[in-house]
């Protein structure tokens, strides 16, 4: 069985088994979202062991089961939220990044990759970058993710574009 | 789609995220203590109509009645193929109130336990470890009602089961806002018929710090070869430094009879570390055990 993306999962999620084959396939994709939002790699891989509990617990919410990565890394995204808040990290999500002062990206060479001018943007923007870029995800889906409407969604998304083409040297970038 | 975003869907697939090896360690911890599945949503619609009525029969005699009846799960134990040098029970409880809760307990219960034995003594302290954790349920359900959420789930296993030792590992795994993993160890010496802890097994009370000390080294040299590894110790900022071990840390001797030292969830590390357990050479272990104890445990 494949899932909305096309990618093979396992048809059932009765058991433990099947449950955990699912969770395998989509580790990584689950580990860089919540690396993204927590920006540390041993509280993204907290967040992850949350998330697989929370949704082990809550398996039976889940009403289709080729939605089952939107599912999963929708729970990521809220633990990982909820790891912000709880360490009182302030992450202003609703941070309206004027372009025009943001800061010049000067240490980011021009050999940057894409990953690293990435991480240096904040979510949401950083958030739907992965989600769109990295995991192929649909605007609707994300917006389901991260419990934001699709108008939203797609206006971060724009911001988060110009945002990478300031930082990114487009000639070396791409070649 | 213009050129910079194929550019950058390019580039995304070529610089694939993938989970560090440390973490994916962690994420497998974590799904090895995932208890059991209690229901199959998809039963009905796999099973035939022809195979429903057998199956439910031997559902019934094989779950359902244990459960429901001490002397029928002591009847079957006594099965020659189940059976077991110390034969134990399974009393269940099981109660979902709400889509947020969930308490699956299954706990272990040694039949015929004479009064004031060790089984008996087992038998006692389970049962009112268990209590408290039911008790503990209701209390956050009271507290949450319909937000929230809270789950409780409790299982066991024999760890050793031969005509010297017996050992039951009790595993609580609790959730409520985030997870907490721990184990309870009971051992029994059946020569003696008395209840052990570690601190009994040893000449003196010098195996704690030399144990403690051994473990400590053993996290340093994990940490050396993966800087990744985050053990509280030898932290001069925070001062986080585990103390030495108590007489009644949990023990079990495993398959090759060396003894191991499980520590629960955020006891020594952080939580995405899990529930770290460090096996003590066999070396530093002889010279210390009580003469009646060396060689007994394998």
């Amino acid at each position: 069985m494949r899932d909305e993306n096309g990618e093979r999962m396992n048809r059932y999620l009765d058991t433990k088994e099947e449950f955990c084959e699912n969770i395998r396939l989509y580790r990584d994709s689950m580990f860089a979202l919540a690396f993204t939002i927590v920006r540390n790699e041993q509280d993204a891989a907290d967040v992850v062991g949350e998330a697989v509990v929370r949704a082990y617990c809550n398996l039976h919410q889940l009403k289709n089961r080729h939605s089952f990565k939107s599912w999963i890394l929708a729970i990521v995204h809220n633990t990982a939220l909820e790891m912000l808040r709880k360490r009182c990290v302030t992450v202003d999500i609703d941070e309206q990044w004027d372009l025009a002062e943001a800061p010049e990206k000067t240490d980011i060479s021009t050999k940057l990759v894409l990953r690293e001018a990435v991480e240096k943007l904040n979510p949401p923007y950083s958030t739907v970058v992965i989600l769109y870029y990295y995991e192929e995800m649909s605007i609707l889906e994300i917006a389901k993710i991260t419990d934001a409407s699709v108008v939203a969604v797609k206006k971060q998304l724009s911001r988060a574009r110009e945002m990478l083409r300031k930082s990114l040297d487009k000639e070396d970038f791409f070649g | 789609m213009n050129k910079f975003d194929k550019m950058l869907y390019q580039k995304a697939a070529e610089e694939k995220i993938t989970m560090p090896e440390y973490a994916s360690q962690k994420l497998e911890a974590t799904l090895a203590a995932l208890p059991p599945r209690s229901e199959k949503r998809s039963f009905t619609v796999r099973f035939t109509k022809t195979l429903a009525v057998p199956a439910c029969l031997l559902f019934v005699l094989l779950f359902v009645m244990p459960n429901v009846s001490t002397a029928y799960a002591a009847a079957m134990e006594k099965v020659p193929v189940l059976g077991e040098l110390i034969q134990v029970v399974t009393i269940r409880n099981y109660w979902k109130p709400n889509e947020n809760h969930e308490m699956n307990i299954s706990a272990p219960n040694i039949p015929d336990a004479s009064q004031g034995s060790a089984e008996d003594y087992i038998n006692k302290d389970v049962d009112q470890m268990v209590k408290g954790l039911i008790r503990q349920f209701y209390d956050n359900l009271e507290l949450d009602g319909d937000e929230g959420h809270g789950s409780i789930y409790v299982d066991y296993n024999i760890v050793t089961n031969t005509e010297r030792w017996f050992t039951l590992k009790l595993s609580v795994h609790t959730i409520s806002g985030s997870s907490s993993s721990y184990y309870a160890f009971r051992h029994v010496d059946r020569q003696t018929g008395k209840c052990v802890q570690l601190g009994d097994i040893f000449q003196n009370d010098s195996f704690s710090e030399i144990l403690t000390e051994n473990i400590k080294q053993q996290m340093r040299l994990q940490i050396q070869e993966n800087p990744k590894m985050t053990y509280w110790i030898d932290d001069e900022e925070h001062g986080f430094d585990f103390p030495p071990l108590s007489s009644d840390h949990n023990f079990y001797f495993n398959e090759e009879g060396n003894l191991v030292i499980p520590f629960d969830k955020y006891e020594v590390a952080p939580g995405f570390m899990g529930c770290p357990e460090f096996v003590i050479d066999r070396e530093i272990v002889l010279p210390l055990l009580k003469p009646e104890y060396a060689g007994s445990h394998s």
